[in-house]
Formats: C-alpha cells, structure tokens, sequence
C-alpha cells in the first residue's frame, strides 16, 4: 500500500470538512418527520407510531441512522469507510434493510461491501436491535406489549385469552 | 471316548473362533468422514441477541398444530419452572422452549432456545433399527411414525435429549420432536417458523456453511461480547443448529462434554457385531445342536445294547 502524499491528506481533510459543513448534505433536524408509523408485522401486531421528533432532539441522528445522515458514524467500525460520507436520499430503515428471508452467503471478492455488509440485518431484526438495546441501556420501554398491541390474529398465535 | 473329545473341541474351537471374528471385524476406533451435504440449511443462534419473547414459541405450536398450553406464550412466569430440579424441555406439546438463565457477573439474564439442532450424523437415526429417521439433504432430521415401533431408543441416544415420546395417546403413540419445519417450510426453501417469527434476528436462516463464516465475523468484529466458539460447529460431529454466546456455554446449559466426533463413533463397534450375532449365531448354535445330538443317537443305543448285554 502507497501512502497518501501529505499534500494529498491534507486535501482531503479540507474537501471533508467543506463536506460536512455544506448544509444540504448534512440533514437538519426540521427535515425529519414528527412521527413514522411502523408497520412492517401487521398480522400479528398493530402498527407503532414512533416519536422521531422526541428521539431526534434527544439523540444524535447518527445513533441510529449510521452514516446515512451525513454527520458521521457513531460506531466506530462503519468510521472505517464512512467518516466523511454524505447524505443520502433515503435514509429510512427500510431503504438499506430488507425484509430477510435467508442469510446472505458471504462474498469474498475483497471490494469493501462485501467486507463489512455481509451480515446486515433485516428490517425486523435492524429495529428491534436498534430500539431495544437503547431503550434497555437508556430505560425505555422493554416488554413486547409496551410498543406492539396484539391484533386478534396475534392473540390467537400468543393464544391469549379474555 | 475319542470321539466325545473331538466333539467337545469342536464346539470349543468354533465358539472361541466365531466370537474372535465378531469382536476383531470392525477396525476399533476407525473414525470417518462426516457425511455433509454441500448446500444443507441451518440456523445460527445469537444468544447475546435473544431477549426470551417466547415468538419462536408461539410460531412453532401453531406452524406444527401443536397443542394450547396451560399459559399463553405472552407469561414469562414459565421461566422460572422447574421439573425435577431442570428447567423446561422439550416434550410432546412442544418441540422448542427457551429458557432464561442468571449468569454471574452479567447485569441482564441471558435465554437460550432449545430444540433438534439437527445433526449432520444423527445419534437418533444410528440408533433406530428401523430406519424411521432420513437426514435430508436439506439439513433436516426428519421422523417417520408409520415404521416406528416405538422402541424409544433414540431417546437414549440423543446427546441432547430431543426426542420425546407421546406417552399421551395409547393407541397411536409416536416420537415427538422439531424437524425444522421439513414439510412445511424447508424443502420449499423458506426459513423455519421459529425463525421468520424472531424480532431480534437471534435465529438467522442460511446456508450451514455461510452461517459458519458469519458467526467468525461476529467474534471476530466484537471479541469481547463473544465466546471464541461456535457450538455445534463440531460438537457430536457438527449440527445444523449452532450457537454464539457471550458467557461460557455451559453456564447457559449446553453440555460441553459431548464429544467432537459423531455419537456413532462411539458405539460402531459395538452395533457392528449386533447384526452378526443376530445372523450367524442361530443358524451357528442350531447346528452345533444339530451336531450334538444326532451323534448322540447311536451312542444311546449302544449303551442300551451294552445293558441288555450285561443283563
């Protein structure tokens, strides 16, 4: 590996930081909606409404929308690649996680998404660990019930009665 | 005289020969190559991940017509159950139970599901004499209740005590045990019920093999959240069902102990013989009778004459 001349790193840093401080690329906290209705487990669960404007005025976007808002990874590992990332147009959950079915079969051609996204969980699995280990570590709501409201149908699966 | 000997010395030669044969014939302690199918399913079980829902519960009981428990799967009080001084099993009203388990020195309990973890040389098949057991390629121990005699030997020879018998119902009692959703689900391709019902991604669907490189990932990225182990990697030969853990296995009631060879290492010699003697031994024994007592008739006769002579 050929290391980067120190004229070229500075470089860099600079286009960086024009980067990040260049407002239409780092996302305001005004162009987050108030609320997202999540309703991905319909059949068994009624859909959650969750509060994004009380999360985003307590939160960094970047715990939980990794790199995509433009400010910066929170995990140290996604910094590895996306420390000067940009926006992108879609950053709802469900823009990069996909209902899963099977895990994806690891690829090996060495290029960086096949290196850091091969185990990347679905909608269902990215939320519930997104929300959970937080709400756990910050005191939120933790008990399955606390945010989903059985349908009927899911009564009948939990075979809850009364 | 003479003759009484060599028979004597027949029977003893032959017997001591016969059981030499049947005790040397197969190689002792041969072990052999696993058979794996290339693109069989599993599931990697994330225990760090698992907060003891009880979804996979509930999905299992209504994908398989399992049926209704004294509680519903939304009580948490069954992890605190106790029978025998053991916690929940699976038995014949259901073929999966997760269990919650307070490990010293972690500040939340940690669940772990239990159910066939589907091995890739199955103990239970080895050991059923009727062949009511079939890996399939897919991955999955599949059981046949039509050629089961009930016998209940593959209770014995699970090294995790899955298989469990309908005790309930005399007239058509069968095993009762998970088969990954076989029928249902797995050979058209799509993931067990257990595992689309997780919220939490702990049970991920796939390929044996890829779960097997996903999992190094996992330990690899955060070291310190996991164990440096993948049971059922190799345990009793390797299982379709495996597990990550961020507390030493046992301390969250998996059995370390089980060998890393398939259980039918450990007891081929033993059933090689089973069938030889089951073969050989009448026919040999019947003619040694046979031998026996045919050269007796003549013997009687002669002491017969030889009475009638010395009255």
């Amino acid at each position: 590996m050929k290391r980067p001349k120190p004229g070229a790193r500075i470089f860099y840093l600079l286009l960086g930081g024009i980067l990040c401080s260049f407002p239409a690329l780092a996302m305001d906290i005004d162009d987050a909606p108030e609320s997202v209705t999540i309703d991905y487990l319909q059949e068994l669960y009624e859909p959650v409404t969750f509060d994004h404007r009380m999360h985003a005025e307590n939160y960094a976007c970047n715990s939980c929308h990794h790199h995509t808002t433009g400010d910066g990874p929170h995990n140290a590992v996604c910094g590895k690649c996306h420390t000067t990332s940009p926006a992108v147009d879609d950053v709802s959950c469900s823009g990069c996680h996909e209902e899963k079915k099977t895990a994806p079969a690891p690829a090996t051609d060495g290029t960086a998404g096949t290196l850091y996204h091969i185990d990347k969980p679905g909608i269902k699995g990215a939320l519930h660990l997104q929300c959970l280990g937080c709400h756990a570590a910050e005191g939120g709501p933790t008990e399955c019930q606390e945010c989903h409201a059985l349908t009927p149908a899911g009564r009948k699966r939990f075979l809850v009665k009364e | 005289m003479l003759e009484k000997i060599s028979r004597r010395s027949i029977l003893k030669n032959g017997l001591a020969g016969t059981i030499g044969a049947l005790l040397l014939r197969p190689k002792a302690g041969e072990s052999h190559d696993i058979k794996k199918y290339p693109n069989s399913m599993g599931v990697l079980v994330d225990l760090t991940r698992c907060v003891g829902c009880r979804s996979c519960e509930a999905a299992c009981n209504a994908e398989q017509k399992l049926p209704e428990p004294m509680q519903p799967f939304t009580d948490m009080e069954v992890f605190e159950e106790t029978e025998h001084g053991r916690q929940r099993r699976t038995d014949e009203t259901r073929y999966t139970v997760v269990n919650r388990y307070e490990v010293p020195g972690q500040d939340h309990p940690l669940f772990r599901k239990v159910q066939c973890n589907h091995c890739q040389e199955p103990a239970c098949l080895s050991s059923c004499f009727v062949n009511a057991y079939t890996k399939t390629p897919e991955g999955a121990v599949i059981y046949n209740a039509d050629v089961c005699v009930g016998c209940r030997t593959c209770m014995v020879a699970c090294p995790f005590y899955i298989p469990t018998f309908k005790y309930s119902s005399a007239f058509s009692p069968q095993i009762m045990k998970c088969v990954f959703c076989y029928d249902t689900r797995l050979k058209f391709g799509k993931q067990p019920a257990c595992v689309e019902a997780c919220p939490q991604e702990a049970l991920l669907f796939g390929q044996r093999d890829d779960l097997i490189k996903i999992g190094r990932r996992r330990i690899e990225e955060n070291k310190d959240g996991y164990q440096d182990h993948i049971y059922g990697e190799y345990e009793a030969g390797g299982t379709s069902w495996m597990y990550l853990s961020s507390v030493p296995f046992e301390e969250v009631g998996f059995d370390t102990n089980i060998p890393h060879e398939p259980i039918l290492d450990s007891v081929k010699n033993f059933l090689g013989i089973v069938p030889m003697v089951l073969t050989i031994w009448p026919a040999l024994f019947a003619g040694f009778h046979l031998l026996a007592t045919r050269k007796e008739q003549p013997r009687i006769s002669d002491d017969k004459n030889g009475q009638e002579d010395a009255q």
